[in-house]
């Protein structure tokens, strides 16, 4: 099979993602209404917390309610911290199957990924919207130059928190009880990557913990730039460390991935 | 061939056997409740690094929570006006009411599952209320999560809250618990009877589960009028915790209702649960088993 | 008594579904308006079933079966029309009704996935209210007549499906119900595992005095196990009644086949009320017959003429070495029926 050709075949795997991710047509109004709500949820939270107070740990108002906002948008578009299909389809035997095919497993995973996320993009793009509405979102700091730092971010940001998702799911190689470990994995990782709550306000021996786990990689670094929390060195040094993680953890994977193959192989799935 | 139906019945029937016709006793409902769930348990406990897993899993899903409201109030000290042991005591209120909905009731979660696969025949078929084997279908080892941490942060928080603690306030403390579980069970199962005919209400009870979850700590006053209307009157998530909350601390005055609202948990929990097993059984008429 | 066991009048089930768009911005399109369709699954279905009847209902995939059953037993509302079970509706007093009838549905097990079969089982017993001594002498006997010892400690994810399906009946009969719903019991058994589920059937009937409603695709079951059929195609009844008769007015003929003793070409006479069929047929084995012998068949209406007659005549007429008289066979019959979905008033 040619490259193309299975390009192409991703590409169907993708849009097929999508599809399903838009079947149903209650799901797709609950979702977008969930996130529009939980937008408004966040910035009346956050809005009341800063009542009174102008600036904490250097951080003010506007800039924290800004942050929840994308934090709550983040998460919804990354569609991390979920079951991926890998696992689920180890879990009903269709691995075999799905290994037959002339696309590699990994990429296969990977592609479907993407086109969830995909399908999240309309619905945050709204929600983006609203928060411009009510005046709890601006610009990104820096100008042109600031908004393709933040792109490039949170390209690297989702391909972080695609590979980690990936390197979870695979653990269902080794045990099928793999639920309560991706609920901790959720948790974990909604928690660590700044999702919920910066880490600005957090304790300095907590943060210090963070800073050397991927998952910061993930949404809190992107949000820093976005917020231009981050001078020149620091920026590159940021982009740089998320890159680092990028790369660390595709190795990762591909030697977790190896491993499973010989354990699919030896013993028969 | 007519010669050959004979000849196979004949040989069927052995020497002669009294017709199988067994007296049979009524089984009550709590009863045939109780056999179910206890199979259930037996299935879970037979698989027990799972269910620590699970359990685990569902402790470290809603102590992110937990640490996220924890991390705020380390450096805001107060949110709404409430201190570190009053939404404490909120948030375990909370997390004790969701304990007491899905421990017994958490099955709603399974709803769109059991009526696409058709497994809800099954359920049709045995001569006990749909909605008890419902209830008993599995057993979520996550609730017991719920139910731990829930029961540990309850009683620290009891401990940071500026409550006079008298058998009268923690008899209210435990009543309302319950009943703030029956408003979420009952919101659940109103919701999930929408099944029937929607088939997908995954999603929208997620949503409303991390609403819950989410949005439960914060004194209700955060979300401004229309907010608080909306999350008393739309979605009662004020009734979980919140206003019994605020008699237990002494702040009905902030309240946009009156003080005595403070109470209505006490009506208004077992009311919804009523309301949503109702939905339940009304919408189950629609159920149309797939075909096969 | 004297009432039927079953009573279905004019039963109608409908179902509703949206329709999935295909095409360019389907999704975006379905979003926006809500097209639906409904089939009629059972149109107008009536019958009634005697106590201690064995009724086989045949049809066509998709023909409306399973719907049907659905309704008699309580799992669906049927749109319109009347449904008695023993005197009760079964949707309305659903646990009652539960309780006096066993139902397999072939395709889906009603079993406990995770326990061992004889959980499952005592998990019926208490269930339906069976009480420890008639357990015991229950699970003594069907353990016996279907032969459950060596996988009774299974956790029923690991039976194979004979050994679920055997799983199933069990619990279906344990309570002794009087009325038996069977969707599909033999549905991808082999052929030892379908005699024993027919042999077990036949006896609940004959012994216990149960009422069956079978459904099958396989005509075997039906010509074991059946004297009444009801045919449905389109969620219409086309026949219902004897199996025999079916055979007699739909294809109201026989076949006198013989082996003729010289192997000429020539034309045959054939006598009055017969016709003569060729097809390729071979002699039967130890006739003495040659392979090249010509076997041919006369064709007449035993209604009309007699077999003893139509023997006397064609042995007078031709010499033959061996003969033997065959109805036509069920399957002919059935898939005459489907495809042109009429039966022959
Ligand atoms: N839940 C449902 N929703 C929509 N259509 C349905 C549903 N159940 C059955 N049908 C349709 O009703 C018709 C009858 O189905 P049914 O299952 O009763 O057929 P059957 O006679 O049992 O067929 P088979 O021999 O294949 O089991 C079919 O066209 C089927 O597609
Ligand atoms: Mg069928």
């Amino acid at each position: 099979m040619t490259s193309a050709a299975q390009v192409v075949a991703l590409v169907a795997i993708g849009r097929q993602a999508v599809r399903s991710a838009l079947a149903v047509r209650s799901e797709v109004l609950v979702s977008a209404v969930a996130v529009l709500v939980r937008v408004v949820l966040v910035v009346l939270v956050w809005r009341a917390v800063y009542a009174g107070v102008d600036e904490v740990s250097g951080v003010d108002g506007p800039t924290a309610v800004a942050y929840a906002v994308l934090g709550a948008v983040f998460t919804n578009v990354l569609n991390p911290f979920w079951r991926s299909s890998l696992e689920m389809r180890v879990r009903q035997g269709r691995i075999a199957v799905d290994l037959l095919r002339p696309v590699g497993l990994v990429p296969q995973t990977l592609a479907q990924q993407v086109g969830t996320t995909a399908a999240a993009v309309p619905r945050c793009v709204l929600a983006v919207l609203l928060a411009l509405a009510i005046g709890a979102l601006r610009a990104p700091a820096g100008g042109a130059l600031g908004l393709l730092a933040f792109v490039v971010s949170t390209a690297l940001g989702i391909a972080v928190a695609l590979l980690c998702n990936l390197l979870v799911a695979m653990t269902a190689f080794w045990t099928l009880e793999v639920g309560g470990a991706l609920m901790v994995y959720r948790a974990v990782a909604q928690f660590a990557s700044g999702a919920l709550i910066p880490l600005w306000f957090m304790p300095g021996w907590l943060r210090g913990t963070l800073e050397h786990l991927p998952f910061q990689a993930q949404v809190f670094t992107p949000l820093s730039v976005y917020f231009g929390a981050l001078g020149g060195g620091d920026l590159a040094a940021a982009l740089a460390v998320q890159a680092l993680w990028v790369v660390l953890l595709a190795l990762l994977a591909q030697l977790v991935w190896s491993r499973a193959l010989h354990r699919v192989v030896v013993q028969g799935g | 061939m007519a010669d050959e139906a004979g000849e196979a019945v004949g040989v069927a029937a052995p020497a002669v056997r009294a017709p199988w016709r067994p007296q049979l006793q009524e089984v009550s409902p709590l009863r045939a409740w109780w056999v179910l769930m206890a199979a259930s348990l037996k299935v879970v406990f037979a698989y027990r690094s799972n269910l620590v897993n699970t359990a685990l899993g569902s402790v470290a899903l809603q102590g992110s929570q937990l640490l996220f409201v924890g991390v705020l109030l380390h450096r805001f000290e107060e949110v709404g006006g409430w201190g570190f042991g009053e939404v404490a005591l909120l948030f375990a209120m909370r997390l004790c009411a969701h304990a007491v909905c899905t421990v017994p009731f958490g099955q709603h979660s399974v709803i769109d599952f059991l009526i696409n696969e058709g497994d809800y025949d099954r359920l049709l078929l045995r001569p006990v209320s749909p909605f008890l084997q419902l209830l008993a279908w599995r057993f979520n080892p996550g609730s017991l999560g719920d139910l731990s941490l829930g029961v540990v942060v309850l009683v620290v928080a009891a401990q940071l809250a500026p409550v006079d603690w008298t058998p009268g306030t923690v008899v209210f403390l435990v009543l309302t618990i319950v009943a703030g579980g029956l408003v979420e069970a009952g919101v659940q199962f109103a919701l999930s009877s929408l099944s029937f005919r929607l088939r997908a209400t995954w999603s929208l009870k997620v949503t409303v589960d991390t609403t819950f979850a989410d949005f439960g700590p914060y004194p209700l006053g955060v979300f401004g009028t229309v907010g608080s209307l909306a999350l008393t009157f739309v979605l009662p998530l004020a009734f979980i915790a919140y206003l019994p909350a605020t008699a237990l601390l002494g702040r009905t005055d902030e309240l946009l209702l009156p003080a005595r609202a403070a109470y209505s948990s006490l009506a208004v929990g077992p009311l919804l649960f009523w309301a949503g097993y109702r939905a339940f059984v009304h919408q189950s008429r629609h159920y149309d088993s797939p075909a096969g | 008594m004297g009432q039927p066991m079953i009573r279905a009048e004019g039963l109608v089930k409908e179902f509703t579904r949206p329709v999935r768009r295909t095409g360019p911005l389907a999704g975006l399109r379905s979003l926006v308006t809500r097209e639906r369709v409904t089939t009629r699954a059972v149109d107008g279905v009536s019958f009634t079933v005697e106590r201690g009847e064995l009724v086989g209902y045949l049809g066509p995939n998709g023909a409306g079966k399973s719907t049907t059953i659905k309704m008699l037993t309580g799992v669906l509302v049927p749109t319109s029309g009347t449904v008695e079970v023993d005197g009760r509706v079964p949707w309305k007093d659903r646990t009652r009704n539960a309780r006096g009838i066993g139902v397999v549905f072939g395709q889906r097990t009603q079993l406990w996935h995770d326990l061992p079969l004889r959980d499952s089982f005592e998990l019926v017993a208490k269930l339906y209210g069976l009480d420890r001594p008639d357990y015991e002498r229950a699970l003594g006997r069907f353990t016996e007549l279907l032969d459950l010892g060596e996988f009774l400690d299974t956790p029923v994810r690991g039976l194979s499906l004979g050994q679920r399906m055997r799983g199933d009946l069990t619990a279906a009969m344990l309570y002794g119900p009087p009325l038996l719903y069977l969707d599909e019991p033999t549905v991808g058994l082999d052929v030892v595992a379908k005699a024993r589920i027919r042999e077990f059937v036949a006896e609940t009937n004959a012994v216990d005095g149960t009422t069956v409603v079978l459904t099958t695709h396989d005509l075997v079951d039906v010509e074991r196990l059946c004297r009444r059929v009801l045919l449905i195609d389109h969620g219409e009844v086309l026949y219902d009644g004897d199996l025999a008769a079916l055979r007699r007015r739909y294809v109201p003929y026989r076949d006198l086949v013989v082996t003729l003793a010289r192997e000429d070409d020539g034309p045959l006479v054939a006598p009055p009320g017969t016709t003569v069929v060729e097809e390729p047929r071979t002699a039967r084995a130890g006739t003495g017959a040659s392979d090249a012998a010509r076997v041919v068949a006369f064709r007449f209406d035993p209604a009309q003429t007699p077999t003893p007659a139509v023997v006397a005549a064609v042995t007078a007429e031709h010499e033959v070495v061996d003969l033997d008289v065959t109805d036509p066979d069920l399957e002919a019959v059935i898939a005459e029926i489907y495809s042109s979905g009429r039966v022959r008033a």
